[in-house]
């Protein structure tokens, strides 16, 4: 049994708070349908999202199978919500997101009968005719069937649904209430269902009326009419509009032992052999693999993203190179001998100075370009990740997807784009320019710029509550590397200290023209830098630092919960 | 206990993250000191002193900080002679510093730093044990 105590839901900050949901009690048996009705902005979706734990009561409690929810939260697989927005992926097919679903939900299922699984469903969702049709060319109502299929996967024993039939033709329309009506006949299963056609209300058990966050009536669908004194249901909604919310609230509180048939004075909790889960979830490597293989399928149908991808590859590292098509210029040295003349001295002193102004600024400007494009990839890599799909996300952290099988899978994706940025850019520019120094150090030092910026970005990006902010805030960060390295410009002394642990850019720029320390080019560089240069292993330090914390924020960030 | 699907982060997760970031600033401020200054045990070499009796630093080891000023001698056997330019807290002064043949390998160039370890030998010339560039 589902039971709900005297909930209550309070919104914003102490004085300015706003009640949701007032003190809503109901009780609602195994093998039951429950229909949620009631004018909009009534609170059916709040109350929904309070059954499914998305917003958490202010007061009250509710109890599933005789357990506190609030000590012992649903099993993943035993709950399915379908939401108002699409659960699936665009580029996938319906066919492919079934699988995907039933791999990531439930445990030790064969391709066999997976298949079989799909097939059914689909076939009792009306999706099978179209099972092979990618979701971005779906209707709104195909749409929607989908987010109930992939709901079933797991056969939930609570399956809560808001507005499915929203967008439907009335023939699918009542197929899905059918459906519905179906799915709680074999008495272990309820599904609370909101509607907003009430056209097929005969096909559910019971109805909960909401209004302005009170409940104001819960009783068999026959009993309504009389309740309210009307002759349809669609008389329901205008009758409410006759007096206060809370005049009805109480009104009902007065009746509610006459219609509310299931009420049970005591929730009781049911044996330990039932309360056994009967589906597994899969172990979190076998969900990491079923991420990361269904992100590159993703990635491999988006055509656009690919180009734009190969086009930041091979078009970056041909921007650096263009200052440098004939290499890098040989220095001429002073003389060291004590026996020239003053005026030789000074004249080729004065020359010396102009050819290491020259090349120093050649070489270090090299070095920060290459730093500077690979953080802007490592932002575009990332910057938009988890922000994108962050309520497809939600919704499968609630069946059963563990964050860190998420988050590593993320990283993989993430970790091949990145190496193969960094080992490009390093090793066409290192060929063209004939950058000196040790390659490996170099490549290294470019990918772990490129790591620190996009796990930072993959960090913001799971933080924003949305695609576009996560993008801005990340350009913002990239825009910051240059200035704040203080390879172009010298920052004052105290705000250098400050800043410098967090930029990225310069750990790595200091740390490439570290591996060119036993080079002339690394002396002129000096000459010319108005910021000192890093050791080598603080360098590698500094951005391995970078990318272990932008991952556990990132990890954070993903934990939290961000439905809105 | 909140639910599965409304975690929030709680502030002793944030407290943690921020003592983390401050313990790996810490570690790196540590390598800094550590690698910018590799001979950190060993004394500054007391210029004055030594130009004013260089033989009673005699077999001692130092570690000085001087820009490379010229080229005074060189031998295949016994390494490069330069003057070198050392700031000192009492003004600049040129010394010269013998740099043995085992670091004909390195390249040395005018205007270039180094931090050099050394010894006073019997004769009181600076010889170099070990150089690394600044």
């Amino acid at each position: 049994m589902l039971a709900l105590h005297n909930i209550t839901l309070r919104v914003g900050k102490e004085g300015a708070e706003q009640t949701l949901l007032k003190d809503v009690s109901l009780h609602v048996p195994l093998g039951h349908h429950l229909a949620v009705i009631g004018p909009a902005g009534s609170g059916k979706s709040t109350l929904v999202k309070v059954i499914a734990g998305i917003h958490a009561h202010s007061e009250g409690m509710i109890h599933w199978q005789g357990y506190d929810l609030e000590e012992k939260d649903i099993a993943p697989h035993d709950i399915g919500y379908v939401p108002q927005f699409s659960i699936a992926f665009d580029h996938l097919t319906v066919l492919e997101s079934m699988h995907d679903a039933m791999r990531l939900r439930v445990k030790g299922m064969s391709a066999e009968l997976r298949n079989t699984r799909a097939e059914t469903i689909l076939r009792e969702v009306g999706l099978l005719p179209i099972a092979d049709r990618r979701v971005k060319v779906l209707s709104g109502g195909e749409k929607r069937r989908l987010g109930l299929a992939l709901e079933l996967v797991s056969a939930p024993s609570l399956l809560i649904t808001d507005e499915v039939t929203s967008g439907l033709d009335p023939k699918s329309e009542a197929e899905i209430m059918q459906l519905l009506h179906r799915l709680t006949r074999n008495r272990d299963r309820i599904v609370v269902n909101i509607i907003h056609n009430l056209r097929h209300i005969s096909l559910c058990d019971s109805v909960a009326v909401m209004c302005h966050g009170h409940l104001v009536y819960h009783g068999p669908v026959p009993q309504l009419l009389e309740y309210f004194k009307v002759n349809s249901p669609e008389e329901v909604f205008p009758k409410l509009a006759t007096q206060p919310a809370i005049d009805w609230h109480k009104a009902w509180l007065k009746h509610r032992d006459a219609y509310e048939i299931f009420r049970s004075p005591m929730p009781i909790a049911i044996d330990s052999r039932q309360a056994t889960p009967t589906v597994e979830a899969p172990h979190p490597i076998a969900q990491f693999f079923v991420l990361l293989e269904r992100r590159w399928r993703i990635f491999f149908r988006d055509r656009s993203q690919v180009w734009m991808h190969l086009a930041l590859l091979f078009g970056f590292p041909c921007l650096v190179v263009i200052f440098a098509l004939e290499g890098l210029p040989a220095i001429q040295n002073l003389s060291m001998t004590p026996d020239v003349n003053i005026l030789d001295q000074l004249r080729e002193a004065n020359a010396f100075i102009i050819q290491s102004t020259k090349v120093g600024r050649l070489v270090s400007g090299l070095v920060m370009i290459q730093v500077v494009l690979l953080t802007l990839m490592g932002s575009n890599n990332s910057a938009r990740e988890i922000a994108a799909e962050r309520l497809i996300f939600e919704k499968e952290k609630l069946g059963g997807l563990r964050t860190i099988s998420y988050l590593a899978s993320k990283a993989c994706f993430l970790f091949v784009l990145l190496a193969a940025q960094s080992f490009w850019m390093a090793l066409f520019v290192n060929r063209i320019c004939r950058f000196p120094g040790d390659l490996m150090s170099q490549i290294l030092l470019l990918l772990l710029a490129n790591g620190a910026m996009t796990a930072v970005c993959l960090a913001i990006s799971s933080l924003m509550k949305s695609p576009e902010q996560a993008s801005l805030v990340s350009i913002y960060l990239v825009g910051f590397q240059l200035p704040l390295s203080g390879a172009v410009l010298g920052l004052p002394e105290a705000f250098r200290w400050l800043t410098r642990p967090f930029i990225a850019a310069y750990w790595s720029w200091s740390g490439v023209l570290q591996t060119m320390k036993d080079t002339r080019f690394y002396d002129v560089v000096q000459l010319v830098t108005p910021t000192d240069l890093s050791p080598l292993i603080l360098c590698f330090w500094a951005l391995t630092c970078h990318i272990v914390i932008g991952l556990m924020v990132a990890y954070l960030g993903c934990k939290q919960s961000r439905w809105e | 206990m909140a639910r599965r699907a409304n975690f929030s982060i709680s502030p002793v997760w944030i407290i943690g993250l921020i003592l983390l970031i401050i313990a790996a600033i810490e570690v790196g401020y540590i390598l800094l000191r550590k690698i910018n200054n590799p001979y950190r045990t060993t004394t500054t070499l007391n210029v004055p002193a030594y130009l004013e009796n260089s033989n009673s630093l005699r077999g001692n080891t130092y570690k000085v900080i001087g820009t490379i000023w010229n080229s005074l001698a060189w031998s295949p056997t016994a390494g490069r002679l330069f003057s070198v330019e050392i700031e000192t807290t009492a003004g600049v002064s040129v010394l010269p510093v013998l740099i043995p043949a085992q670091f004909n390998y390195v390249t040395i160039e005018k205007g270039q730093r180094f931090i050099f370890q050394i010894e006073v030998d019997e004769k009181g010339i600076l010889k170099t044990k070990d150089l690394s560039k600044v």
